[in-house]
């Protein structure tokens, strides 16, 4: 079953001669649970689509289907609680909030929601993350590596359907990658959520599901890899 | 120097926005500080003008030879002077001296009278009255003499204290200014580092830029604060405040203003000090961040954070938010609330004193002088219509809406309960009862009776009273004394026998040869409460003590009637009080009175009435004029780091939108942020307030000038705590407004573009 549907995907930028298409014409589906990667030299388009899918950059034209609904034909007010709630966004520089600690990072869509988090769920998640003894730690006390463990249990926090991805492991040395993709992969195992990661590195393009290459805004290559 | 100079002349032009906020506050900081400076040297100004309006000397010899004269014209000492032959043949020198110190002026003074004069210092104290006065004023203000000299250096001391006072948060100004506009290019200085420019020049450029705003800020800033200053010192002038502090003839001559070009340079100098500091110190903060941070523009270096505050536990995660985020400088944000909590508790404190003094000038006022002019006369009270000439003379005047005559005696019931026997004419008759009378004046004049006007539940229903009078028969002895004093020193008794005659009656008191022992029957045609009036002169004492059972009112006609008996053996001359028909008539009707052989003017509350108005109304301009140079300096930091902390934390903001903050969450939070300045700086100023009238009242207590159960009538707090919670009102909106339009700017800019920024 097909979780994500993007139809005609079209993004550009600037007007004229300086107009540029960082998205051209991309369709695409993903199905529920697919850990999908996303490679492509810079400039190919990754991130743009992948801002356009968590629902943060609006398309020129095209659209995007999650779950069967139509993302941008939402008001802003509900692509917030859309963003809120069916998305968890992990950044290559974590972009988390300095005056907030580790728990109140990853808790912070749900407070957002005006929802009480789950204690004991975030206890597990603390657990699973690893970061337990450091929940009470600002983002300027952690390591790059705890760091974007917060920034992944934020996004898991309130179980969206789709995580999305750009370079989670971009800023980390290759120890601290390892770790952060096995979390992924168990996350993705554990509870069933569709991933899409944006990467330049091969090897973990390759212990995904699916591979899309983009190039100049377009599907270069879409190919099953089956190595998990 | 070359590359700093063309980076920031780039800077300049090509971020307009910046460069006109920067210039602007500098042209705010500035011209704070040349109001200020523009102000202190136009006071001293004034005040050295009205020294030499009260004498226009520095020293003047009187009774001297023509020779002595020309010895002492020609002192080296001598700027210019003034000869003047008089009547009997001396001379009267006037001298100007140079503006260079003479060492000790009463020094300088003997030595000149000595060597020049040929006086002995011995005779010189005597021989000074009469023939030398010495402007020490004067002296001491063109900084003649060292004693002067050390005043003003005192003075500038004092004065210099409170500039940095001032300049410290006015600095901040400029120091937000530069800040935001360093803080949008972060990144490009962390290129040029990346690409080899040095910290150093890092920092020259944005002393540069420094620098080159100054030269435009400065002089506009200086101009325009020159200009403030001078319509401020217009609207004091206008005022009349120089006719209350100087009684010479040519009061609005003492009033000039200066625009001193050094102390404006002063201001110059150090405006140009604190472009320089906030420059430098914002170029030494650039240069803090690595290079790779600056690209990066990472701003997460907060170490520690309060997990319970106040604005978390009543607005929640987003007041948990903003109150961490006031935080991250707590020094801007401690200075911010404090010139907050100065600015209003200055504000409400002027405010609230202006309208103690008010309220107790008219407190004073409305019951000591509820008419414009005390006159005496000299009519008799033996003479039962001695006033009516008087009266007519000003009637006819048409100087006066109102004359006034109430003529009383004490006198005692039966039960030894004193009762008021007043006789009055109709104005004031109806001044008596506010204008309400329980019967018309006509009716009361007709009946022949007296309206009893009491609280005392005994004495109502009565149709008669009978009184023993306080008529204040004296012996013999006494009189003759008393019309002995009259006659030998008429003049000074001619309207002033009133404490001659009081003086009599202690005496006659003590020693008991005053008797009172006639009395009468009175006819009572209305009994009435005494007005509920805080300004009523009518009698409602329970004091045991001394018991007024209440006031017996008739009309002058009434007293026509009276026996003299009912008044004793004494002969006083009586007041009249008056109204003036228009405030312009004051000095005519002055004018007539004193023409008038038979009136003087005995109390003028017309003329005091207006002095402390006077007084009350410029020092309320200047200090409203302060009051808003203090709170144009809190609002201004207000917005500044309002608007600063939202702008530097614009990726952070996006991240929060990219998790799922909607944008009314993002206003609320900002309306928050400036909830927490105005909330924190309102609650200062109330506590603050609350100090400063309890200290007040406390030092009051303590010189004797307030009594304990006094605590509380001077200012009462509702009325600075209403002032601060309207001025709180104001300063929400403004901050309120300086959260949401960057906000509103920066949600112009995509999430993409702000979020990239991060990355």
């Amino acid at each position: 079953m097909d979780l994500l549907k993007v139809e005609n995907l079209c993004k550009t930028y600037g007007k004229g001669e300086n107009e540029v298409k960082a998205l051209d014409n991309v369709s695409f589906t993903v199905p529920k649970g697919q850990m999908l990667a996303v490679i492509g030299p810079s400039g190919s388009g990754k991130s743009t689509m992948l801002h356009i899918l968590g629902g943060v950059d609006r398309p020129t034209s095209g659209k995007v289907f999650l779950d069967g609904q139509d993302v941008y034909a939402q008001n802003n007010k509900n692509l917030a609680i859309f963003r809120r709630r069916q998305v968890g966004l992990i950044y290559q520089f974590y972009n988390l909030i300095p005056v907030l600690d580790a728990e109140e990072n990853i808790t912070l869509p749900m407070i957002m929601d005006g929802r009480k988090p789950d204690q004991k769920h975030l206890d597990e998640l603390l657990e699973l993350l690893q970061i337990k003894e450091r929940r009470h730690h600002l983002p300027s006390q952690l390591s790059g590596g705890q760091q974007q463990r917060v920034s992944i249990g934020r996004a898991l926090f309130t179980s969206p359907q789709v995580i999305l991805a750009d370079e989670p492991t971009g800023n980390l040395d290759s120890k601290n990658s390892a770790e952060i993709i096995n979390l992924m992969k168990k996350s993705n195992r554990d509870f069933e959520q569709t991933m899409i990661i944006i990467t330049h590195d091969e090897n973990i393009a390759l212990q995904c599901d699916r591979i899309i290459t983009l190039a100049d805004g377009k599907i270069a290559d879409d190919k099953l890899v089956g190595i998990k | 120097m070359k590359f700093e100079m063309l980076l920031a002349r780039k800077y300049i032009f090509s971020q307009k926005r910046h460069t006109l906020l920067t210039i602007c506050s500098i042209v705010i900081a500035v011209t704070l500080m040349a109001l200020l400076f523009t102000g202190y040297s136009t006071l001293q100004s004034c005040m050295r003008e009205a020294a030499y309006a009260q004498a226009p000397y520095h020293m003047r010899f009187t009774d001297i030879t023509a020779e002595q004269a020309l010895k002492l014209s020609r002192l080296p000492e001598v700027e210019s002077y003034k000869k003047a032959s008089m009547p009997d043949k001396t001379i009267r020198l006037d001298i100007m001296l140079k503006p260079k110190s003479i060492g000790d002026i009463h020094t300088y003074v003997e030595d000149v009278a000595n060597r020049e004069l040929g006086m002995d210092y011995s005779k010189l104290e005597k021989w000074r009255e009469g023939h030398l006065d010495v402007n020490y004023d004067l002296v001491e203000r063109d900084l003649i003499d060292d004693n002067g000299r050390k005043d003003r250096v005192q003075l500038y001391c004092i004065f210099f204290v409170f500039v940095i006072m001032i300049a410290l948060t006015l600095r901040l100004i400029i120091d937000t200014a530069f800040e935001i506009s360093s803080k949008e290019r972060e990144q490009q200085f962390g290129v040029l580092q990346s690409v080899g420019a040095t910290p150093k020049q890092i920092v020259g450029i944005m002393t540069m830029e420094g620098i080159m705003l100054s030269v435009v800020g400065i002089p506009i800033g200086l101009a325009v604060g020159t200009a403030v200053a001078y319509i401020a010192f217009r609207k004091i002038a206008a005022s009349g405040i120089a006719d209350v502090f100087y009684f010479g003839d040519k009061a609005d001559e003492v009033l000039k203003f200066n625009a001193n070009p050094i102390m404006l340079a002063m201001a110059a100098v150090v405006s140009i000090a604190w472009v320089l500091f906030s420059a430098y110190g914002t170029g030494m903060r650039v240069i803090k961040k690595s290079p790779v941070e600056a690209i990066s523009a990472r701003d997460n270096n907060v170490k520690k954070v309060r997990r319970h505050t106040l604005m978390g536990m009543i607005f929640g995660w987003t007041g948990k938010l903003t109150s961490r985020n006031a935080r991250r400088q707590p020094k801007r944000y401690i200075i911010t609330i404090l010139s907050l909590t100065l600015s209003l508790s200055l504000f409400a404190g002027v405010g609230s004193t202006i309208e103690a003094v008010t309220n107790f000038e008219e407190a004073i006022f409305a019951a000591d002088a509820d008419s414009d002019m005390y006159i005496s006369t000299e009519y008799s009270i033996f003479d039962k219509t001695g006033y009516r000439p008087i009266v007519e003379k000003l009637e006819k005047s048409k100087y006066f809406s109102h004359i006034y005559i109430d003529h009383g005696i004490n006198a005692f019931t039966k039960n030894k309960a004193r009762m008021a026997i007043t006789y009055v004419n109709e104005d004031s008759y109806n001044r008596a009862f506010f204008g309400k009378p329980p019967i018309s004046y006509d009716e009361l004049k007709n009946s022949g009776g007296y309206i009893l006007v009491t609280d005392d539940e005994v004495y109502s229903g009565l149709d008669s009273i009978e009184l023993t009078f306080n008529s204040l028969n004296m012996a013999e002895k006494y009189i003759e004394e008393y019309n002995q004093k009259v006659k030998e020193d008429p003049e000074s008794y001619l309207f002033d026998k009133g404490s001659l005659y009081m003086d009599f009656i202690h005496k006659a008191s003590e020693d008991g040869t005053l008797k009172r022992d006639a009395s009468n029957v009175f006819k009572i045609v209305k009994t009435c409460p005494v007005p509920v009036n805080e300004n009523s002169y009518m009698y409602s004492d329970q004091d045991q003590n001394d018991y007024y059972a209440g006031n017996l009112i008739a009309t002058i006609d009434q007293y026509e009637e009276t026996e003299n008996t009912m008044f004793g053996n004494f002969d006083y001359g009586i007041s009249i009080e008056c109204d003036l028909a228009h405030p312009r008539y004051h000095m005519p009707a002055i004018e007539f009175i004193n023409a008038n052989k038979d009136m003087q003017l005995s109390f003028d509350f017309f003329y005091e009435v207006h002095n402390i108005r006077t007084i009350t109304s410029a020092f309320s301009i200047a200090s409203n004029f302060i009051t808003v140079l203090i709170a144009l300096v809190a609002i201004v930091n207000m917005i500044n780091i309002i608007s600063t902390g939202i702008i530097n934390r614009q990726s952070e903001l996006a991240s929060m939108e990219c998790v799922g903050m909607t944008k009314w969450q993002l206003y609320k939070m900002a309306v928050i942020e400036g909830l927490q300045y105005t909330i924190f700086g309102a609650a200062g100023a109330i506590v603050l307030c609350i100090l400063m009238i309890f200290a007040t009242e406390q030092f009051l207590i303590a010189v004797q000038i307030m009594t304990p159960e006094g605590v509380g009538s001077l200012i009462k707090i509702s009325t600075p705590t209403i002032r601060i919670l309207g001025a709180t009102g104001f300063t929400l909106l403004v901050s309120i407004a300086a959260a949401i339009v960057p906000l509103k700017r920066m949600q112009k800019t995509s999430l993409i573009d702000r979020i990239r920024s991060v990355e």
